[in-house]
């Protein structure tokens, strides 16, 4: 029982993405401590070696950081979930879009189709 | 570490070999009584025969099966897929050829003992006495010197190394036959029969040159020496060739292992 | 193979994406190698099952030997394990020539079982603990409880799948400094599998590597850090896996198929 990973991208930074979606959801909380590397590595079902690069780089982005002899933790910098939460969103958003326009629904089309959607489910 | 290869060898012989020593005492035993409590009644020939005849069946089963163990036992474990396990062991390849050779002349002998105990049990007269015992040894050794000893120990020797050269000659062969990918028993006794073929050969070249020679000199030095002494000589001579031998056989067979070890 | 106007040689199956530069090991040359090949070549009569191999292995990495049946992964597997001689060329292991001291740091996991059906379970831990002193009865015993395998069994009474995950156990409980797996995982169902991959990802540490020599590789490549392609006898391959990964943009697997194309 692992975690899902495509073959065809790096590992790392799918385990990046997914550590960081985890934190962004709130599923792993603010201040909360990360296990050790080596008991990511067996919940995910990966090498540590890979799972120590992809923290290595997460706390280059801040979402993790480390403390000496403690652990890691992630960050309780709330300025900077939500800029991280934003900036995902927004890519999500991207990609809806190019989507829609690869069905030939145009930007301003999948805007309104979009706000129909919404009213709709209230 | 060549003790503790020596033990599970022998712990692994032990599991199939010391039933069938035990089974043969016992039916030794069973012989001996039926033979004291049958006697008088009817249909006990049948029965004696038929006691008698598991005996034999099993005493002979009992050299067959030690000496097919020790084959087998070198061919699985060393050539086969054990040989895997038993070759990346941190041990050297000749300690795990004694390992093997030692407790091959180890169950023969045993197989030997056993069956002499078989045949002393099998004909133990209640009228035996302990002291008739001691008496019939006395009897025997009291007329040796302690020379005698000497030569009985050296007796003992050439056993040994005779067993022992026929044991590696045995294990050279199927370490020949290894060398095949395929029908490797086939060669295996393939080489038995030439190697056998050689070293007859070799030995009637040998003596048929210098057997005027070797007859000369040997009876000359014979001559320069008391009875005894010439006893000890030629005793520890043979013993010498028969190293010899051993060395000539182990050599080969240590170099194919080492080198050309063929597991599937 | 075709020649450049160089002079130089590259394999002309092998996409250029696949030869990138192993920039990762280069910072850890400083370390010994565990296991180090030197031109080594291996002929069986006129074939030649190891063609001139140099190979650089370091410590702390789980890496791919990849290959399909007959490039020469056995081999080299035996080589390292002192079974057979170099024809010629070099072999170290941690800079040991293969014998009685690199067998006491090297734990070797062959293809088929190499146990004697009759004895128990408690009996082969013993012997492991009488012949290697890095064995850990603990971490044996712990694992061959968590999967419910009794001690007292004989071998030839557990199921081919357990009787594999046994001499598995058996492997991983030493504290040696090069394991060899011999194509681990084949021939067992999927929840042994990864029961498997855990086991190897638990025992990873820092001063050993693991090697596992494979051609089930979609199984295997998401614990690899580094994958060595080996074809007839010669390495076409040696490099980071998630660096293939980015600059090919295929899977281990996809990749191999590509370089192996019949």
């Amino acid at each position: 029982m692992s975690w899902d990973f495509q073959t065809d991208r790096p590992i790392y930074s799918q385990i990046i993405d997914h550590i960081s979606q985890k934190i962004i959801c709130g599923e792993y909380m603010p201040g909360y401590r990360l296990p050790s590397v080596r008991d990511m590595a067996n919940q995910a079902g990966v090498n540590p070696n890979t799972m120590q690069r992809a923290l290595s780089e997460l706390e280059k982005t801040g979402l993790v950081r480390v403390e000496r002899t403690a652990g890691r933790y992630v960050t309780e910098d709330e300025e900077l979930l939500q800029q991280t939460k934003s900036h995902l969103a927004e890519k999500q958003i991207e990609a809806f879009f190019n989507q829609m326009r690869q069905l030939g629904v145009e930007p301003e089309q999948a805007l309104a189709l979009a706000q129909r959607y919404v009213n709709e489910k209230k | 570490m060549l003790g503790k290869l020596i033990k599970y060898e022998m712990k692994s012989s032990a599991r199939y070999l010391l039933p069938l020593y035990v089974s043969v005492l016992i039916l030794a035993v069973v012989n001996r009584l039926g033979a004291l409590w049958l006697q008088n009644m009817p249909g006990s020939s049948t029965w004696e025969g038929l006691l008698m005849f598991f005996y034999v069946l099993l005493s002979i089963s009992l050299f067959v099966v030690t000496g097919v163990g020790i084959l087998v036992r070198f061919y699985h474990n060393l050539l086969g897929q054990e040989g895997y396990l038993m070759f990346t062991l941190p041990v050297s390849t000749s300690a795990n050829l004694f390992a093997k050779l030692i407790s091959a002349i180890f169950w023969i002998i045993a197989s030997m003992l056993v069956f002499f105990l078989s045949v002393l049990l099998l004909t133990f007269s209640s009228t035996w006495q302990i002291s008739d015992i001691i008496d019939w040894v006395s009897r025997t050794f009291s007329g040796f010197e302690l020379g005698a000893v000497f030569v009985l120990l050296e007796i003992c020797l050439l056993v040994l190394l005779s067993l022992a050269s026929f044991v590696l000659l045995c294990y050279l062969s199927m370490s020949i036959g290894q060398l095949a990918n395929r029908q490797k028993l086939l060669l295996s006794v393939a080489a038995f029969l030439a190697l056998q073929v050689v070293i007859s050969t070799l030995s009637v070249i040998f003596l048929s040159h210098n057997a005027a020679w070797l007859s000369t000199s040997i009876s000359a030095w014979i001559d320069s020496m008391s009875p005894q002494a010439a006893i000890h000589g030629v005793l520890l001579g043979s013993c010498l060739g028969a190293l010899v031998e051993c060395a000539i056989l182990y050599i080969p067979c240590w170099l194919l292992l080492k080198n050309k070890l063929n597991l599937s | 193979m075709e020649q450049t106007q160089n002079g130089e040689f590259t394999p002309q199956t092998v996409p250029e994406t696949a030869m990138a530069p192993v920039s990762d090991n280069r910072a850890e040359e400083s370390t010994a190698a565990i296991l180090s090949c030197k031109h080594l070549v291996k002929q069986y009569g006129g074939n030649p099952a190891l063609a001139g191999v140099d190979l650089d292995l370091p410590s702390g990495k789980i890496i791919g030997l990849l290959g399909p049946n007959g490039s020469g992964k056995t081999t080299l597997l035996k080589l390292a394990c002192g079974l057979i001689p170099p024809t010629s060329g070099e072999i170290l292991i941690q800079g040991l020539r293969p014998g009685i001291e690199s067998k006491k740091i090297v734990s070797f996991l062959p293809e088929k079982t190499y146990l004697n059906g009759w004895m128990r379970v408690n009996d082969i831990l013993a012997m492991f603990k009488d012949f290697y002193a890095d064995f850990s009865l603990e971490t044996a015993k712990e694992m061959l409880a968590n999967l419910q395998i009794d001690e007292r069994a004989r071998l030839k009474t557990l199921s081919k799948g357990t009787q594999e995950k046994v001499q598995l156990i058996l492997v991983m409980s030493r504290r040696a400094k090069l394991y060899l797996l011999d194509e681990p995982i084949g021939g067992v169902d999927p929840a042994a599998r990864d029961y498997i991959l855990r086991t190897i990802i638990k025992n990873y540490n820092e001063q050993s590597t693991i090697l596992i020599s494979t051609h089930l590789i979609s199984e295997v490549e998401q614990i690899l850090d580094q994958a060595v392609f080996l074809n007839h006898g010669k390495i076409v391959v040696n490099a980071p896996v998630d660096v293939l990964r980015e600059q090919s943009g295929k899977s281990l697997d996809a990749m191999f198929r590509e370089v192996f194309k019949c």
